[in-house]
């Protein structure tokens, strides 16, 4: 088992994707640092840690 | 119902919240900041059908389990918001073995029936174990991915998956809907998890994930993927204070593919939750369905920052895959 490598080969050969899916994540892979930095600190993965889990905020 | 001040009425005539001052004043404290994780016996309360009231034993066990967790986890992880900064690691253990004492006697003292105020001892019982070992395992860095989800396993998934079990249990559902209650519970604390490591990595400025030089998903995926930048990713992750380091780590992170890696392990474990409660004979499945939808909500905000839609969503492969 090696999910990762078998995602990575996924998405950079750009010819076995499975319909639009992989495609689609491949496109995070092009994400400028500014807009991954605005989603950072707008609302998403900040807000959601900061909001929720306490256990899995401080375990982690 | 307020749950939180619920929680708090039924722990504080219990003997030892009245002869421990410390704990009186950590259950209140907690409980002043309202944490989503006590409310999950409740939603599972609510979605069977069953009066919130049926709950609070559950929550206030839960409520305890998790305190007893965080005592030792902040100084596991040199955490300085730890109540042992304050005073000292000795009197923090005391106080989680209390906690964690208090949770069972939050379920004993019950009115459910004594087979189900059992199994929910069972319940709570078996998490803490396994809780115990995640954390165990985690002091030990994961080697690969194997590890890493195996850690995730123990560590984060019982934990939401005995909240929402314990909810279940108390308002008495049958047997097959507890248990997949509990898997969607599991699924629900490992996709926290993801949140929490793509939070942590991608943070300004370097989370102690950095610093002390541990494995969240991300840094493990550019660490072990055979990107183009692998071998500069290793440089500043090992030199991560170095003027700029993180800025160009993070963007590596992002081109390498880590972070579409989380949030596609994101996407099946929603995936895998929603398909779990469809099977499920709940009879208000709004109730789960919206804390899936709240959690998977940054994912559909990503898609649209980049214009795509969550139809592109295709029937994946299961989460056995990964086993």
């Amino acid at each position: 088992m090696n999910t990762m490598k078998g995602f990575y080969a996924s998405i950079s050969s750009g010819s076995q994707l499975k319909g639009s899916y992989l495609e689609a994540l491949s496109e995070i892979t092009s994400l400028s640092y500014r807009q991954a930095q605005a989603l950072q600190s707008d609302l998403t993965w900040q807000n959601w840690s900061q909001q929720n889990s306490e256990t899995a905020t401080r375990g982690a | 119902m307020d749950i939180y001040q619920s929680t708090v009425d039924y722990l504080l005539p219990f003997p030892i919240f009245s002869s421990w001052q410390e704990m009186r004043t950590i259950l209140q404290r907690i409980a002043s900041t309202q944490p989503c994780d006590w409310r999950l016996p409740l939603i599972a309360c609510q979605a069977l059908g069953e009066p919130a009231e049926k709950a609070i034993p559950a929550s206030a066990a839960l409520a305890c389990a998790q305190i007893s967790i965080i005592l030792v986890d902040d100084m596991l992880d040199d955490d300085p918001r730890g109540e042992y900064r304050c005073i000292g690691s000795g009197r923090a253990s005391n106080l989680a073995l209390a906690f964690q004492s208090a949770g069972l006697e939050a379920l004993s003292r019950s009115t459910a029936s004594s087979s189900v105020r059992l199994e929910a001892l069972n319940s709570l019982n078996k998490m803490m174990l396994t809780t115990a070992h995640g954390q165990e395992l985690d002091v030990q860095n994961p080697a690969d991915e194997i590890s890493y989800w195996h850690i995730v396993e123990n560590k984060s998934a019982p934990f939401f998956g005995c909240a929402i079990h314990l909810g279940a249990l108390l308002a008495e559902a049958r047997a097959d809907v507890t248990k997949n209650l509990e898997q969607i519970g599991q699924l629900y604390g490992e996709m926290i998890q993801i949140h929490d490591d793509l939070n942590d990595t991608m943070a300004m400025p370097a989370n102690p994930d950095w610093l002390q030089k541990r494995k969240p998903l991300p840094i493990l995926f550019a660490l072990t993927v055979e990107h183009p930048d692998r071998r500069k990713f290793l440089d500043l992750y090992q030199n991560i204070l170095i003027e700029n380091a993180l800025q160009q780590a993070q963007e590596i992170l992002i081109r390498c593919g880590a972070v579409s890696y989380c949030v596609d392990q994101l996407i099946r474990r929603y995936q895998a939750a929603r398909d779990t409660l469809n099977e499920t004979p709940v009879p208000h499945k709004e109730v789960i369905d919206s804390l899936l939808e709240a959690v998977i909500a940054p994912v559909w905000k990503l898609f649209e920052t980049l214009g795509l839609s969550p139809n592109v969503l295709p029937t994946i492969v299961p989460l056995s895959d990964r086993k």
